[in-house]
């Protein structure tokens, strides 16, 4: 009987695909050589849009004006050349959850690149606090690659859904500049200071477009903002974030991209490392998004706080912030695909990102919020 | 320029794929606005990189198994997001095949990982076991023992539901 469901149920899903094909625009993308410039906008127009209607929005930055109002417009779909770009860094992984130990795993895909996580019982102290958080309404941080932190105060108890963004450099020097968010709209911090906002207009199927706003150091001050060329598309309940050297973000997922980013190179790198569950083997892979836990929510603001860019390509990955009395599971991938962990200490709450060796965290103790730094120095040489 | 990689060759590669690529992502995704995305999404990136894929050994390989892939994160994006997945129930793309169809591949989509694909492969794609293992990349014994025990499961899960299955 199952056999001859299961012929039937293929018949029935082949005369549907053939039915959904023959509904199916020619994509413009067909005629055009992806190596011209203008491929990129080219390319993903004719999806879908027979199907799903056209009615994504894209966010856009006036970059004249210092508190750029954001705006919504239909617009079809970019390609986000970042769309294409996979996994040549490494993907962190942590075995446990909650205030589970972390345990040692020791697993291999016999095809590419074994992976060996070792289990470290220490708990990593606090070295040194780089910025006291009072006075400061912080929501969101970032790292820069130089070491300056972008903080970000809550849009919610902002008016006009206007954030400020105090850029903090290692020397202590500050610049503030702001951005208004759409209506209930998101954000996300990704490495090296880029702020990805996120429309809340949803399309029917439950995706919605982002756009970055970059802010990289110069003579002007420690941080000027530009905007990205990025756009793509969302799951809706999910930040996730695709462009080169950033960091990506899903239910359970973290990937590290490290540009430039070419999708011969993901299949063709035995150094990607993907991780496929909580518990289970662990398993490099040559492609995208891993299964790490369906149990681990990943509402927004705290998604992206679970995974931490590390320097060059390690990653760190935080199974779950959102019960600080426990310690955590830190692990730490370098390019060899080996891993170290620890126990994060138990006040730290949210991490910000990894500068050098230094991981940057918010530690709450006494009653205080600070910046602090953590020496990942013995982790990554394990 | 090498022949395989003439831009023409790619548009009779693409309009070869697609359709089974979109049979397989479709019963992968049970929904028809996803799998014609996913579909599509693999052969672009084929386009992206046709200079490389077009000298492979066997281009609709690689090309599968991206709307594999593809196709089962997008599953397990909708499986972990309750509210997301209310509003695809209600969703007019949802594919609605006959009552048992529907069973049979609601069933499919909750085998593991590697049982669902090579399932959908088998039956939807109407590949064989010699081309399944080469979209998964695993030996041919284990595509045997992926769809074996996939049917043993289903049909469990048929005997239990209707009474009426039997076992193979």
């Amino acid at each position: 009987m199952i056999d001859e469901l299961a012929d039937r149920a293929g018949s029935a899903a082949r005369a549907e695909a053939t039915r959904v094909v023959a509904a199916l625009e020619r994509p413009t993308w067909l005629d055009h050589d992806p190596s011209t410039p203008d491929f990129a906008h080219e390319a993903r127009p004719a999806r879908r849009d027979h199907l799903a209607g056209n009615s994504e929005s894209v966010i856009t930055v006036d970059l004249d004006e210092p508190r750029a109002s954001l705006t919504h417009r239909p617009r079809r779909r970019l390609l986000a050349a970042a769309a294409v770009v996979l996994v040549a860094g490494v993907i962190t992984f942590a075995a446990a959850t909650g205030r589970n130990q972390p345990t040692s795993n020791t697993n291999t895909n016999a095809a590419t690149t074994m992976l060996s996580l070792h289990h470290g019982d220490r708990v990593l102290q606090p070295t040194r606090t780089v910025l006291s958080l009072d006075g400061y309404l912080t929501d969101r941080f970032a790292v820069g690659p130089d070491g300056t932190i972008v903080i970000a105060t809550d849009p919610a108890t902002s008016a006009n859904n206007t954030i400020s963004l105090t850029a903090v450099t290692p020397s202590g020097a500050t610049s503030q500049t702001g951005i208004t968010l759409p209506a209930d709209g998101r954000f996300v911090f990704g490495p090296g200071g880029d702020l990805f906002t996120e429309s809340t207009l949803t399309t029917p199927d439950g995706k919605s477009s982002f756009t970055s706003v970059r802010y990289t150091p110069n003579s002007q001050g420690p941080w000027v903002r530009v905007m990205s060329a990025t756009g793509g598309l969302l799951n809706s309940t999910c930040d996730f974030i695709a462009t080169p050297a950033s960091v990506g973000c899903a239910p359970g997922i973290g990937i590290v991209f490290d540009p430039p980013i070419e999708f011969d190179r993901v299949t063709a790198d035995a150094a990607i490392a993907a991780i496929q569950r909580v518990g289970g083997p662990v398993r490099a892979s040559w492609f995208t998004t891993i299964d790490l836990d369906q149990d681990v929510s990943c509402a927004s603001p705290t998604c992206s706080r679970m995974f931490a860019p590390g320097p060059g390509r390690s990653a760190i990955w935080f199974p779950d912030l959102t019960d600080p009395p426990y310690a955590h599971a830190v692990f730490v991938l370098d390019e060899r695909a080996t891993a170290g962990s620890a126990w994060l200490p138990p006040d730290i709450t949210t991490v910000v990102g990894v500068n050098g060796t230094d991981l940057i965290a918010v530690q709450t103790s006494q009653g205080t919020a600070h910046l602090v730094a953590i020496d990942l120095t013995p982790i990554t040489n394990k | 320029m090498n022949e395989r990689r003439h831009p023409s060759v790619f548009v009779s590669f693409y309009e070869r794929e697609l359709p089974r690529l979109v049979a397989v992502a479709i019963s992968l995704t049970g929904r028809r606005d996803e799998a014609a995305d996913v579909a599509q999404e693999a052969l672009l990136r084929a386009h992206l990189d046709w200079p490389r894929v077009s000298v492979m050994d066997r281009p609709e390989a690689w090309v599968r198994r991206v709307a594999v892939n593809l196709a089962i994160d997008t599953l397990r994006r909708r499986q972990r997001d309750v509210r997301l997945h209310e509003r695809l129930e209600r969703s007019a793309q949802t594919w609605t095949a006959e009552p048992s169809i529907d069973v049979f591949w609601t069933m499919v989509r909750d085998l593991p990982d590697r049982q669902r694909a090579a399932v959908v492969l088998r039956y939807a794609g109407d590949f064989s076991i010699e081309e399944i293992s080469e979209i998964l990349d695993v030996r041919t014994g284990t595509v045997t023992r992926s769809l074996s025990d996939a049917r043993h499961t289903l049909s469990r899960q048929l005997t239990l539901g209707t009474g009426a299955a039997d076992d193979r």
